[in-house]
């Protein structure tokens, strides 16, 4: 975390001279202690073994490739048939249980255009579908199983 | 050459996220309901900040303005779901009958 | 190959700057006020495009941290409006509920 900050500070400062690293290391460690004490952010959650942190990379670099796909398919979408889609609404329960990987899952589904994430309260989820195929295997998509490996393995530290 | 090829690269990437961004526009315009066409402006905020921003990393070279816009592009990614979501929830709070425009189904 | 990156940026910025007028029309055009909110996230997106843009053409890297600043306002912005009209929708709704409870009883 106080890496991240000292990034953050020198990206934005934009040189590394003695005067910016020490300013930078006093208030990246003063951010720290604000965000630990008084908001209550823990890390070492998340980023707590390697395995987990490649674990990550994988799972963003999927969400990369199936936002490529997603946004091609709503093009073709808005090119050829804009005016017989068939919109859904649908609401699917997940068995994601903490908090974190919730929001990680309807992230993922509102970045990949064609399906918008309306309503989440306790394990339910109501999500827009574009078209009918779109929302076809919304309650067991590829997300949903890698965030349930993730978590499978956080349980089982 | 190596410069060479890589400013072609960004040109094309920066051609290819202006096409996207056409085709998000007019998806705007083709649509006929506020949720259709959030799904059009999705596109454009995922796929055609994407393609312009590395295009324009590709052009800018190695330099700290690269860095930054790699920020700018992490700090959309993170934004947009999060605005999306919020219009989408006004929206489904705000129109009276949601079963006229499409079906709700349960799962 | 600097003249024709040259070109295809102004062209590109000439293009850009016309999404963004026609979005503005879809912003004036937009028959509830969630098409309007959608259309100004778009904008806003084209926006920070359309900085990065220049700021490769000019060759300034303020540019940047001008559009890095616009992408958190513009959130901000989405963010602020939709709380306000989901919290006014929900204190409408149990205003409803009581005007009708105290209703079911008068009667």
């Amino acid at each position: 975390m106080f890496l991240l900050f000292f990034l953050l500070w020198l990206l934005l400062s934009g040189g590394v001279s003695v005067h910016t690293c020490l300013w930078g290391a006093a208030v990246s460690a003063l951010m720290t202690w604000f965000c630990r004490r008084v908001l209550g952010y823990e890390w070492h959650i998340l980023l707590g073994s390697p395995g987990r942190l490649w674990a990550m990379v994988r799972y963003f670099a999927h969400l990369l490739l199936e936002m490529l796909k997603a946004g091609l398919v709503v093009m073709r979408l808005i090119y050829v048939r804009p005016r017989d889609i068939q919109p859904k609404l649908v609401w699917f329960r997940t068995p994601l249980r903490t908090d974190r990987h919730k929001a990680l899952l309807s992230d993922s589904i509102t970045l990949t255009a064609g399906t918008i994430t309306v309503r989440a309260e306790g394990g339910r989820m109501l999500v827009h579908a574009l078209d009918a195929p779109l929302a076809e295997g919304i309650e067991n998509s590829s997300f949903q199983q890698r965030l349930e490996r993730m978590e499978a393995s956080q349980w089982s530290k | 050459m190596i410069h060479d090829l890589a400013t072609a690269a960004g040109l094309a990437f920066f051609l290819f996220g202006l096409f996207v961004f056409f085709s998000a526009v007019l998806g705007l315009f083709r649509f006929d309901y506020v949720l259709n066409r959030m799904h059009a402006a999705a596109v454009g905020d995922s796929l055609g900040i994407f393609c312009v921003l590395i295009g324009l990393m590709l052009l800018h070279g190695w330099s700290l303005s690269a860095a930054k816009t790699l920020l700018v592009f992490v700090f959309l990614w993170l934004t947009s779901p999060v605005a999306s979501h919020l219009i989408a929830e006004m929206e489904v709070a705000t129109v009276p009958d949601v079963e006229k425009e499409c079906e709700v189904e349960e799962r | 190959m600097e003249q024709v990156k040259s070109w295809v940026l102004s062209a590109g910025a000439v293009v850009l700057a016309l999404l963004i007028l026609a979005t503005l029309v879809r912003a004036v055009l937009g028959p509830r006020f969630t098409d309007r909110i959608v259309a100004v996230n778009v904008i806003s997106t084209l926006v920070i495009a359309e900085l990065m843009l220049l700021s490769v053409w000019l060759r300034e890297d303020f540019l940047v941290d001008i559009a890095l600043v616009f992408a958190l306002l513009s959130f901000l912005a989405v963010v602020v409006a939709s709380r306000l009209v989901i919290i006014r929708q929900r204190k409408r709704r149990e205003d409803q509920r009581k005007k009708g409870r105290e209703n079911g009883h008068d009667t």
